[in-house]
């Protein structure tokens, strides 16, 4: 069944039901752990960030206004992932070069590459290959299904920037799946 | 891929980075006619724009993962387990043993966005009876968990984790993050 990104924007939160954080645990915790997992590439991480995100969901219960949870799910998942990158950045670690480019080796020629079928593990695989910016804005747009202006807001960069990484994040995948 | 960096060797003319934006609907009505114009002139952007919708559709078909047999029930249940012993965060008062039991991810505490909110327990009795692996076959936790604190007494951290070294880091963190959030 091909579904294009997990979000409904027909409003799956009828209009005056915000729900309790139990509710958000049980119904959506697969959900938030599709995106921990996608943007982490490993389980036990992706358990880690699903328990981080699920105590700033209990917090933010208290403000949220009825709409599309999974939107807003999603958006604390990867707002949660990106800190933990950050604060991870603070002790010395190699740094990605900030040229992509230069993260993913050269493909072969379209005309040398065998087609071959691309298997979600594949998939997460060749995610982990981008820039934690480019894979963060790319699981928003793609996984997520956000619009380019909420994603702006979201991570709060001008929308050429989304543009910007969206096209070259999915580039970067293409090239790591060749 | 070949349409990467901006002009990829091609000159100038070829709208590489419209691309995606149009494959998602986000270019204006002029721009969108504008690419599909010189993608039906221009093989190689032909080319990019179907590559890039594979990788658009590869993502786009991920399934659902579920998570781990038991996972979020455990989230649910530990979050109760906390919310019935008083997971507390108040000011320390004079004469008022501050309980502070409260299950904190690795994460930092700064945001103050950790505490659950609960029940608030009695704070005259000691919620420090959470050692590590009371519950009989209970999972290894990844929370820290910090016991109850007042002013003649120094805060210690009853840490469960696993062998991490990063997480003594992350601990400490919490500890003095919480420390700083009730004034101490």
């Amino acid at each position: 069944m091909v579904r294009s990104s997990f979000l409904r924007r027909d409003g799956d939160v009828p209009p005056d039901d915000v729900p309790s954080w139990d509710e958000v645990a049980r119904r959506h915790g697969d959900f938030v752990y599709t995106v921990a997992y996608r943007l982490t590439g490993d389980h036990h991480d992706a358990q880690d960030l699903v328990q981080e995100v699920l105590l700033r969901v209990q917090r933010g219960l208290a403000t949220y206004r009825p709409g599309s949870i999974e939107a807003w799910l999603g958006r604390i998942t990867t707002n949660t992932f990106l800190d933990d990158v950050r604060r991870r950045r603070r002790r010395p670690v190699v740094r990605l070069p900030e040229d992509p480019d230069l993260v993913v080796p050269s493909a072969p020629s379209i005309d040398e590459q065998v087609a071959q079928v691309a298997l979600p593990d594949d998939v997460t695989g060749a995610l982990q290959r981008l820039p934690e910016d480019y894979r963060a804005t790319v699981v928003l747009c793609d996984v997520i299904g956000l619009r380019y202006d909420e994603i702006a807001t979201d991570l709060d960069v001008p929308i050429g920037t989304v543009r910007s990484r969206v096209h070259r994040g999915r580039a970067l995948l293409r090239r790591a799946l060749a | 891929m070949t349409g990467v960096a901006p002009d990829a060797g091609r000159g100038g003319g070829h709208p590489l980075e419209l691309l995606s934006a149009y494959l998602d609907g986000e270019l204006p009505d002029a721009a969108a006619a504008g690419v599909e114009t010189h993608v039906a002139v221009c093989a190689a952007c032909r080319i990019d724009l179907d590559e890039l919708a594979e990788a658009r559709t590869l993502l786009r078909d991920l399934p659902l993962v579920a998570a781990p047999a038991g996972f979020t029930a455990d989230v649910v249940r530990r979050r109760r387990r906390a919310g019935r012993r008083g997971a507390v965060l108040a000011a320390a008062a004079a004469g008022v043993a501050l309980v502070a039991a409260v299950a904190v991810p690795d994460a930092s505490v700064d945001t103050g966005d950790t505490v659950p909110t609960g029940d608030i327990g009695d704070p005259n009795r000691s919620q420090v009876a959470d050692a590590p692996g009371d519950a009989p076959g209970a999972p290894a936790e990844r929370f820290v968990r910090v016991p109850a604190t007042s002013a003649d007494r120094g805060p210690s951290a009853a840490v469960s984790h696993d062998a991490d070294p990063s997480f003594a880091d992350r601990a400490a963190e919490a500890v003095s993050g919480l420390l700083r959030a009730v004034g101490g």
